[in-house]
């Protein structure tokens, strides 16, 4: 299958490519923020620029060749050890790194941004060098002029060497048939490096052969070519980094030995006169400009100082391969039949009677095992470090910092975690809004954080983990916490519940993400922005994840989701009740008994709880609760499922039996049936039968709220919607 | 879905006039292929004016069918790559009109 249009591809792909690489300058610039002032650190930043730029100006991406032009000449400055990395400049590198960011999204978009903003932006970033810089970007932008302005503008900082070694690099280059294949285009390099600077190009076509021999897809050219410009190997060689091991690329200086010139140029074609008999007469098309210094050879005298050919490779960087995501999807959906497939195996090789030790039931567990891994490693491609999420954050907490007047650190924590891509993709607009709430009203304004003998600066901390199966993130602040008397009052003034009501800490915390409710006596521009906290909420309940919100006053607020970590498979248990097959995800069982009679105690005509361990815990029927059957009054010896939620309160699910442990694909019932309660999907169990999986969660709290009577709020600390719905029955 | 090669044919002595598709692609590049070996056995005209873009696979095929005309010893002719357009992009490549004749080809 070939993509219909190769130069969309490799446009596509250069924009993932700026995605990482805006991911490695962020990395550079918060290392440097972090004291690191290597060279290396300074020069990952520039590099990182550069690409962008380079790229860019193949697909005629003016705003963004400009800016990054700009951007990485002040860069320069700092690499010549002219400026210094001090607080004011890095808050503007890492200012022009946004604006960066917007722009590779525009131009990927097809959008455009304010021209002024990012004018303001770059102004103030070269005021820092106290001066503007050469105007090149205009000439630079354009694709098809090979007669580009050379980069080696005076204020370069050129090392010794390389000084010497001037004026350029000699250049070979065979694209192989992987090339084509890959969607990359010989001709987008060859324009990305004129722009480098003078070019001279010679293409080799005499391996071209007849149509009857040609194959379309095969590349028959190579050209040799060079670059008359005082750049490193690097610059050269970071064009042809898209193209890494799919052609053959030899990079070699030369040298500045005036005797050796004519050889450089013989290298280049073996007789550039007879291979040209029939000059054109347009000037303008005679391949780029003669380079105006004198060219020249290592093989013809050793008196160069530099090597003709620097031996350091570049270090190689991890191999990946970019796959189309519904590619991936497909296979989770396939390994997802063979999980199925596997299971209808099982159960059909159990009831033909098989011994457990015959080799079909070994070779089966083998089969389960190796199954396993394959579903493991399905979705390990899906999964996606946070970092970039979180780097997304950091700007987040830059910009709205600066809009309230707060100074604020962002504190993260295991960045390397990792998430399924989709819920990465998804869980950018609820954090962002997160976090903007953190900066805004979480954190107290300088003055009264210094009234409070805390320091000025502020603590944002986003934190990510693997916990029991789920992911956790959470988003904290160091601030007053949450002003329970106020959020009450305001939820009373605004009729969300009724006033005089006593409702425990945890309870008043939830009423924030209550639809309409918005502390902010005043709407600043910041968090004003029509979204609430429900429907952050709602959003991470859309993913299958839950949202859970603490505070202690004078010391901050913490919000904490939790999401499963795949979409795409569950471990559950199997249980049954009122002749029904249920599957209780396993994450939220803690521990499975069964009831004896005098641990039930009943409270109220129509509820009752158990007493385990020194803790009442609310009795739910599972039966009754998904409307199966009428509550049985009579628990005793009941088989029960001690369910917790994140926050770690607990409810007892009564089941008939249970079955078995066993993993189950999820199968949405979203889109055909809309949002069921209690039910969070359905499964395809080994015999073929559909079994509904549980969201014990939601059945727990709609159960506080339906079926019994709010007596058991008193005992189950505050789960959202029982709140609201008991303050609104109260 | 390949762009269209359109041919047509020529008054005079009746060489069939190919008009080449303003993308030329990678996907261009295999029909474009076809369409001229289907010509092979006689004089051709290549309409260059229209190709907006031009990648190094229609590229190869050009070079290719300059050769392949040039050994058969029939009429080849590619018209309009003295346009600002193609000579720019041409020059991207290192190449000039002046590869695209026969008696270039063979150097």
């Amino acid at each position: 299958m070939r993509a219909p249009d190769p130069m969309a591809e490799i446009r596509a792909s250069f924009f993932v490519e700026c995605e990482e690489l805006l991911e490695s300058l962020q990395d550079g610039l918060t290392a440097m923020e972090g004291g690191a002032s290597d060279s290396e650190t300074i020069n990952v930043c520039f590099r990182a620029v550069h690409s962008i730029k380079g790229g860019a100006g193949a697909f005629g991406l003016d705003d963004l060749v400009r800016f990054a032009h700009r951007y990485e000449t002040v860069m320069d400055e700092m690499r010549a050890g002219r400026l210094s990395a001090d607080a004011e400049a890095m808050r503007l590198f890492f200012r022009a790194a946004d604006v960066l960011f917007d722009l590779v999204r525009a131009a990927r978009d097809g959008t455009s941004l304010d021209e002024a903003d990012i004018e303001a932006t770059l102004s103030e970033l070269e005021g820092l060098t106290g001066g503007s810089p050469k105007p090149e970007g205009e000439a630079e932008a354009v694709e098809f002029t090979p007669m580009t302005l050379s980069l080696d503008l005076p204020g370069l900082d050129i090392s010794p060497d390389e000084a010497a070694a001037a004026p350029g690099w000699d250049i070979s280059f065979k694209p192989e048939r992987e090339l084509f294949v890959t969607g990359n285009e010989p001709r987008h390099l060859l324009a990305a490096l004129s722009e480098v600077g003078p070019l001279e190009t010679r293409c080799d076509t005499s391996a071209v052969p007849p149509l009857w021999d040609l194959d379309p897809e095969e590349n028959y050219l190579s050209w040799s070519m060079r670059l008359a410009a005082d750049v490193d190997r690097e610059r050269v060689a970071e064009i042809f980094d898209f193209v890494d091991g799919v052609c053959r690329l030899d990079i070699s200086r030369c040298s500045s030995d005036v005797a050796g010139a004519t050889a450089c140029a013989d290298r280049l074609s073996p007789d550039p006169t007879s291979a040209r008999p029939d000059p054109e007469p347009e000037p303008a098309t005679v391949p780029i400009a003669e380079p105006s210094a004198p060219t020249p050879v290592a093989a013809a005298g050793q008196t160069s100082p530099a090597p003709a050919s620097p031996p350091e490779e570049p270090a190689k960087p991890k191999q990946t391969v970019r796959v189309d995501l519904d590619r991936i999807d497909r296979m989770v959906n396939l390994v997802g039949e063979l999980v199925i497939n596997q299971a209808m195996l099982t159960q059909s090789v159990a009831e033909m009677g098989i011994p457990a030790n015959s080799p079909v039931s070994h070779g089966l567990e083998e089969f389960m095992q190796l199954t396993r891994d394959i579903q493991d490693s399905v979705m390990m491609i899906r999964a996606q470090p946070v970092k970039s999420l979180f780097q997304r954050m950091a700007r987040i907490v830059r910009e709205a910092s600066a809009s309230v007047d707060k100074r604020v650190r962002l504190v993260t924590d295991g960045e390397a975690t990792e998430v399924d891509k989709t819920v990465i993709e998804r869980l950018s607009d609820p954090l962002t809004h997160m976090v903007r709430n953190a900066v805004d009203h979480g954190l107290e304004s300088r003055d009264k954080r210094v009234a409070a003998g805390k320091p000025d600066e502020g603590v944002v901390r986003l934190s990510a983990a693997h916990r029991s199966g789920r992911v956790i993130i959470e988003v904290s602040d160091d601030g007053a916490g949450i002003n329970r008397p106020k959020v009450k009052q305001i939820a009373e003034e605004k009729g969300l519940i009724a006033s005089g009501l006593q409702l425990s800490d945890s309870e008043i915390d939830n009423l924030l993400f209550l639809p309409g409710f918005s502390t902010a006596s005043k709407v600043s521009d910041l968090s004003g922005r029509g979204v609430g906290m429900d429907v952050v909420r709602s959003s991470i309940q859309s993913l299958g994840g839950r949202i859970a919100i603490s505070s202690e006053p004078g010391r901050g607020t913490t919000l904490q989701i939790s999401l499963p970590l795949t979409l795409a498979v569950l471990d559950g248990m199997v249980v049954r009740v009122a002749g029904e097959t249920i599957v209780v995800p396993l994450g939220s069982i803690v521990e499975t008994l069964t009831l004896a009679g005098s641990e039930i105690r009943h409270l109220g005509p129509r509820t009752s709880v158990i007493h385990i361990r020194d803790s009442f815990v609310p009795l739910l029927d599972l039966g009754a609760e998904l409307g199966y059957r009428t509550p049985l009054g009579q628990y005793d010896s009941s088989v029960v499922l001690l369910i917790a939620k994140e926050d770690g309160s607990r409810s007892a699910l009564i089941v008939d039996e249970i079955q078995e442990q066993r993993q189950v694909v999820i199968k949405g019932l979203q889109e055909s049936y809309g949002h069921v309660p209690g039910i969070a999907a359905a499964t395809i169990l080994g015999d073929g039968q559909v079994a509904l999986i549980l969201d014990p969660v939601d059945l727990m709290a709609r159960a506080s709220g339906a079926t019994r009577a709010a007596a058991d709020l008193t005992i189950i600390p505050g789960r959202e919607p029982s709140a609201e719905e008991s303050l609104h029955a109260g | 879905m390949a762009p269209a090669t359109s041919t047509e044919r020529r008054q005079g002595d009746g060489a069939p006039r190919i008009i080449l598709p303003a993308r030329l692609d990678l996907p261009a590049a295999a029909p474009l292929a076809a369409e001229l070996q289907s010509h092979a056995d006689g004089p051709i005209v290549i309409d260059a004016t229209n190709v907006a873009h031009l990648g190094t696979p229609g590229l190869q095929v050009l070079l290719s069918a300059v050769r392949t005309w040039w050994e058969s010893g029939r009429d080849f002719s590619i018209e309009g790559l003295e346009e600002d357009a193609i000579t720019r992009q041409l020059a991207i490549f290192g190449l000039t009109a002046s590869d695209f004749q026969p008696r270039a080809a063979e150097g």
